[in-house]
Parts: C-alpha cells; structure tokens; sequence
C-alpha cells in the first residue's frame, strides 16, 4: 500500500508543486498591494486563492481516480497484486496527503499576506483538546468525503459499464446518496439528540435543529452522538463495498 | 500435470452482446498456446477475465487453481493491448514500478531486454513510438518469473523487424516451468512459436488443439486453416 501511496505522489508532484508555487506567487503579488489596496480586497482575494487551490487539488485527486476507473491506467493498477482494500487505502490517504500541503501551504500565505508581523503566539491560546478535535475533524472530513465520492465513481463504473454514462451516473448516484445520507443523519439527530461535551465528556441532551453531529460553541466541543455512530458505520459500509466491488464486480472496459 | 489456467464454460454477457459464450480452455505448464479469432471474437475478453480485471457472467476460471484475485495476479504477468503505463514514467521509473510491486520480477534481465530492444532507460514513456512502448511493455512483463503470460496482441502496430525482435524475445525469455497464451491477428508471423492454438469465434471455441498435430493432420499451415475458419 505506501509503495501505491509513493508512486501516486510522484505521479502528482508536479502538480501540488505547480499549485503551490501559483498561490506563493499569486500572494506574493497580493502583497505589493498592501497600502494601495484595502487589506479587506487583499484578504478576500488571498482567502479565494486559498479556497481555489484546494478544489483544484479536490478535483485532481478525483480525476486520477476517474483516469484508474475509466481510462487506460487501471490496467496498471488493478493488474497489481493488491486487494481493492489497499487500493482505496493508498488513494484516500494520497488525497490526503496532496490536499493537506496545498492547505498549508495556502493557508500559510494567507496568513502572510494578511498579516504585518509574523506572531504565533495566539496558538498558545488552544487547549489540546481543541487541536485533536481540529485535526481529527479536518482528517475525519477529507477521508469521509473522498471514500463516499469514491465509492460512487466505482458503483457508478460497476453498474453503468460505459464511460460517459458510468461518468454520469456517478455524479447522479453521488447527489441521490447525499440527499439520502444527509436526510438520515438529520432525523437520526433529532430523534437521538444526546450529545458528548468532549471537553469533560459529559452527555447533555440538546434539541439539535441544526443538522450537525459535530457543534463548537465557546469552548465546548459538543458531538451528537448518534448521528456520529450513523457517520462512522457509513463510512465502513462506503469502504468495504468500495473495496468489495473492485476485488469482485469491477471490470475494465 | 495440473492446468495453469482452468476454464469450464465461461460466459461474458454484456447488456446487448455475449461476447463468450462457454469457453472451455485448459493450459498446463510449458506450453505456449494461441488463442486466434477474428476482431470481436472474444479473445480480448478472455485474457481480461483469466488478468482479472474483467468477471466472467458463468462459468468458472482457475488460474494455478484459484479464482482471479490478489494471488492470481502475483503469478500472472499480463501484456494489455492498450498504453496502459503512466504518462510521468521515465523507462527506468516503470521498472522500478514493476520491481516494487512483483515479487517475481527480475530487474537483471529487465535492464538485458531494455538493451536488447534498443531502449534508453532515460526516455519518457509519452516520448516513445507505438512500437518501443510495445518493446517496453514487453520487457517488464518477460523480465518477470510468472506462471502465466498473457500476451494480448503483442505485435499489434509494430514494423516487421521489430516484431522479430519481439518474438525472439518471447521465445528466449520463455520458461519451461511457466506457460503463455498469446493472441494475434498476425498469425503467420508468430504460429512457429505455438505449441497448441485455439480458434475462437463469436464467443465459441471452434477448433483447438496441439499445433504440429493440427498441421499435419489438416495438411495446412495454422496460418491457412486461420483463413479456411474465419473465411
């Protein structure tokens, strides 16, 4: 699987480094503009370009998928002598990768752009609880978000055979599936509304009208603790299915 | 002797087409088989099935005695007819691929095929011709110690001196303790290297058997008995 992971970084290098380098020049251009331009201009612009890279950086990991399933290279990976877990595995955690520098690097520049004097200082004021909540979240959403669109692409490939209509048809069983998924979280949130304070890990029962499982109000971190369970059997169903369908139903047209 | 590959009457449909329709094949070891057959015979189809990257609709497929899988395709080294390797691979990026992920594979003999064929191991996969990505993908998938070959038009678009390059490559780089099967249009170009060949037609099985027997039998070259089926 890290010998997949390795060969997939390479095969996108130059275009993280290509992102990269657009957002380090784009800011660095915004930044000549600092005194002629409104800091609020300049900020919005630099948050946009932020914003920009990282669905460029989506979509490119989407699109390799895509090239595995549709095109001609997924003679090359599926003929390797790894299972379909594994296969999943390396992309997701490629993606992964991938975004999570172009984010860096964006939201680094950002920061510079805005900023006049470098100061760090306001990350003391997070507690430990806070950064793993951020962390975990942020991981927890690209890994959810990649596996579902993923297991579409592969379902839509496997049901639908053809590649405009296996392409189609995955965008239209990604909408129905989130509809779907987004509607039984809702319901499952309000009908089992006890939440975990992860804070002090106590469990209160709030009237959960917003269709979170995830809410940060002040310092508490509360998480629903239902619509969680609900998430995370989601995703192991995504993911074994996922896997499933490669190891036995994908065919390569 | 136990077949390499094991097939009892498989069946591909696809929602308006049988592209097989009960293909009983066996291959044991040593032996380098030709499965011959007109555009759309099924040929293609076969060899993804046996590659595992097609499922067969029935019938069943074993290949050393398993199902297609993760252990099939560490003993099966499989040429594709298609540019299947990665546009960003230099020459020697695509060995390493295959030194990495075959346990099989052999880099010693692979950089002696690159040198046979003619090919620099600094050249970019996207700037070769038809015929050195041909040469290239020939050499990773001979540079391993499978149990099976399976070789999909392994001449399809390559001039007459390479493809006896490529065929002196085959039958030199070909082990007694493995077994091949090879498809191709160009059947008088590669029927001397054939123990055994096997016609295929409209998803069918028409004609099989061990070619020396068959030439002598039918009084015809296989080349002409290609043309005499298929007319």
């Amino acid at each position: 699987m890290f010998k997949l992971i390795k060969y997939e970084l390479r095969a996108t290098f130059l275009t993280i480094v290509g992102i990269c380098i657009f957002v380090i020049i784009a800011n660095l251009l915004l930044m000549t503009r600092k005194g002629v331009w409104d800091i609020t201009i300049i900020s919005g612009l630099s948050v946009c370009l932020a914003i920009g890279a990282m669905v460029v950086i989506f979509i490119s990991s989407l699109n390799i998928m895509s090239k595995y399933l549709f095109g001609d290279s997924g003679y090359l990976l599926f003929t390797l002598p790894q299972s379909g877990k594994s296969i999943i595995t390396s992309r997701v955690l490629t993606a992964l990768i991938q975004i999570s520098i172009v984010i860096f690097a964006s939201v680094f520049m950002c920061y510079l752009t805005v900023t006049d004097k470098i100061d760090l200082s306001f990350l003391k004021n997070f507690k430990a609880s806070e950064v793993s909540y951020f962390i975990i979240s942020y991981i927890w959403g690209i890994v959810y978000s990649l596996t579902f669109i993923y297991f579409c692409m592969v379902i839509g490939k496997v049901a639908l055979k053809g590649k405009k209509i296996g392409k189609i048809g995955s965008f239209i069983i990604f909408i129905l599936l989130s509809v779907v998924i987004s509607w039984l979280s809702f319901k499952i949130t309000n009908l089992l509304p006890q939440t975990l304070n992860l804070n002090d890990f106590s469990i209160t029962t709030k009237n959960a009208l917003i269709n979170s499982n995830f809410t940060a109000t002040g310092a508490a971190v509360n998480m629903n603790i239902a619509s969680t369970v609900f998430d995370i059997l989601t995703f192991v169903g995504l993911f074994t299915t996922t896997s499933y369908l490669i190891d036995k139903k994908l065919d390569l047209s | 002797m136990d077949n390499i590959l094991e097939s009892k009457k498989i069946c591909k449909s696809y929602l308006n087409k049988k592209a097989l329709r009960g293909v009983d094949l066996n291959i044991i070891p040593g032996k380098i088989v030709g499965l011959l057959g007109p555009n759309g015979s099924g040929k293609t189809t076969f060899l993804k099935i046996a590659a595992g990257i097609l499922h067969p609709s029935k019938g069943e497929i074993l290949i050393d005695g398993y199902i297609p899988g993760v252990y099939t395709k560490s003993v099966v080294s499989y040429l594709p007819d298609n540019e299947y390797l990665l546009k960003w691979m230099k020459v020697k990026d695509a060995v390493m691929y295959f030194k990495d992920f075959y346990a099989d594979f052999d880099e010693k003999k692979a950089r002696e095929l690159l040198l046979f064929m003619d090919l620099d191991e600094n050249s970019t996969v996207k700037s070769l011709s038809k015929g050195m990505k041909e040469k290239l993908k020939l050499t990773l998938v001979l540079s391993r110690a499978a149990k099976l070959y399976i070789l999909d038009e392994p001449l399809g678009g390559v001039d007459p001196t390479a493809r006896e390059k490529i065929l002196n490559a085959i039958v030199n780089n070909f082990r007694v303790e493995s077994s091949m099967i090879i498809t191709t249009h160009l059947v008088n170009d590669i029927e001397r290297i054939f123990d055994d060949v096997a016609f295929i037609s409209d998803g069918e099985i028409v004609l099989q058997g061990n070619a020396e027997e068959l030439r002598r039998d039918k009084k015809k070259s296989i080349d002409e008995l290609y043309r005499e089926v298929f007319q």
